[in-house]
């Protein structure tokens, strides 16, 4: 039973989908896996790294990514011009206030394998600052990939019933004024 | 005297030197540069190759088994598991397909593919079923259980 | 006669509130902000009786709630067994142990005990800093409108220090030794988790 003659019977097997991230409130380094293994194909059964068989990703919303910890301040991404006193290193905020879609794009670069392949991996990626995409992208796209971290929600948005229902936990003593 | 091939069989056959090259150079004549021609080098890029060749019956081995791992968690995680679950819970029914077979199903026979990654499922949850759930087998699964000699 | 007559009444329903002799803070109850907002409203009840008027303040009974599952511990957290259960994302439980303007509530009135009061308080900063309390914030002075920041505010989660207190780590050392980021707070360690994915507090 060869698997390759019967694979390409399949019609459309090696048709190239689009999918959609939504990288509201998400960590940055969890869509970017993501992305890497969609980007490579490794999410197909008929993978080979010979083979190009990965699809397009479209990210959008990545301004409104989240870091967990301190990770605004306190990462730093270096590089080099190669001129001397060419060095330079700036924390993930100033990253992020000069070009909001750098930080996914150098964590899925530095998830793919460094072979002559990447670049082309990474032209199938597109990132979008907003949620604003273009037309033609639009109409390509097939499926919305669900978001790997449950944005917890904040206290305005829950409604009264939810905030009647929840146990008051203790109750003031009688002369306690709330402020 | 054996003539399998026409240089082998005529009278007259040169001086042995100029077989021994040739024989070497048959093996580098998709070389490149003059490495397909010159004997000095030739010679120490075809044993090299030879010690790659030899290495890479083993690697291969390695190699494919490393796609069809890769190949089998993709299929698997269309299906809402992981790869390592899948294996260890087929183990666990006895379920002695390899690697290979597994990969090929999971491109050429998704269905049956589908249906052994329900299997595992089974088998994984049976714990939970045990605990929590009425006694009633799972649906659309009909063997779970074989004991493991 | 009738002025008597009243603070005589207010007397009686100031002890019959146990509270001390203050007329005006009594009265005026703000409705706080927030998930519990029907705590300790009062209703001025005024009656006749006469030449007798008695004004007073009842306090609103509030509707039924759930009770307890462990009603003779002194801590909240102990008395709903909730010790390990709550983080940072549990905005609703947050919410009753900190005031109008995002402080803690003081100990001695909420009646946790230290552990857990530190533990709210740490959730409490995070989920601040995630920007799941917007409305529980400091209150701007009269009549001040505060300036349109040039940057929205950058999203974060699990923060451990204010924004302002960390640098940058320039040189991460070598790959044996590396100066880690730390992420979440390790009093929170011992939070019960569903899954075998063992917590990591150093990125």
């Amino acid at each position: 039973m060869s698997s390759f003659s019967r694979s390409a019977q399949q019609w459309a097997t090696f048709a190239r989908s689009w999918l959609l991230i939504d990288a509201r409130l998400q960590p940055p380094g969890k869509i970017s896996s993501m992305c890497a293994v969609r980007l490579q194909g490794k999410h197909k059964p008929i993978y080979h790294p010979l083979s190009d068989i990965g699809d397009h990703v479209v990210v959008m919303n990545t301004r409104h990514i989240a870091f967990s910890g301190n990770k605004w301040e306190q990462k730093v991404y270096s590089s080099h011009t190669g001129y001397p006193g060419g060095f330079k290193q700036l924390t993930a905020a100033q990253m992020h206030k000069k070009d909001s879609t750098a930080i996914i794009k150098l964590a899925v670069y530095g998830m793919l394998p460094r072979n002559i392949t990447r670049r082309t991996m990474m032209q199938r990626l597109h990132l979008f600052p907003d949620d604003v995409i273009p037309e033609d992208i639009l109409k390509n796209l097939t499926e919305e990939l669900p978001q790997p971290r449950k944005i917890p929600r904040k206290l305005s948005e829950y409604t009264q019933e939810e905030r009647d229902a929840f146990p008051l936990l203790w109750n003031p003593p009688e002369d306690f004024r709330m402020k | 005297m054996v003539f399998l091939t026409l240089s082998c069989w005529t009278r007259c056959r040169g001086p042995d030197r100029y077989w021994k090259v040739q024989e070497l150079l048959k093996n580098a004549r998709h070389f490149r540069g003059r490495k397909n021609r010159c004997y000095s080098l030739a010679v120490r890029a075809v044993r090299r190759a030879f010690v790659y060749a030899t290495k890479a019956r083993k690697t291969k081995r390695r190699n494919m088994r490393t796609l069809w791992i890769s190949r089998i968690a993709a299929a698997t995680r269309e299906h809402g598991m992981k790869y390592p679950a899948l294996v260890h819970n087929l183990l666990k029914c006895s379920v002695q397909l390899n690697r290979r077979v597994l990969c090929d199903l999971s491109i050429t026979e998704p269905r049956s593919f589908h249906a052994l990654t329900a299997l595992s499922r089974a088998r994984q949850q049976e714990g939970f079923r045990a605990a929590l759930g009425d006694g009633t087998e799972p649906p659309g699964v009909f063997s779970r259980i074989t004991q493991l000699q | 006669m009738a002025a008597r007559c009243v603070m005589q009444s207010v007397r009686t329903a100031l002890r019959s509130v146990q509270s001390d002799f203050n007329p005006k803070g009594l009265f005026q109850r703000i409705p706080v902000l927030g998930s519990a907002p029907c705590r300790g409203l009062r209703n001025v009840v005024e009656k006749k009786e006469g030449k007798t008027t008695v004004i007073e303040g009842v306090i609103e009974s509030t509707p039924e709630r759930p009770q307890p599952p462990n009603p003779t511990a002194k801590c909240p957290i102990y008395r709903w067994n909730l010790q390990n259960k709550y983080n940072y994302v549990d905005v609703l439980l947050l919410s009753q142990f900190i005031r109008s303007d995002g402080g803690m509530l003081p100990r001695r009135v909420t009646g946790l005990c230290a552990q857990e009061h530190n533990k709210i308080a740490i959730c409490v900063q995070m989920a601040h800093r995630a920007g799941l309390l917007p409305d529980h914030r400091p209150r701007l002075p009269e009549g001040h409108v505060p300036k349109p920041k040039p940057n929205p505010p950058l999203n974060r989660y699990l923060t451990r220090y204010s924004v302002k207190s960390v640098q940058p780590i320039f040189r991460t050392g070598l790959k044996w030794c590396k100066k880690r980021m730390p992420v979440g707070h390790p009093a929170l360690k011992n939070n019960i988790r569903y899954g075998p994915k063992p917590l990591y507090l150093k990125h």
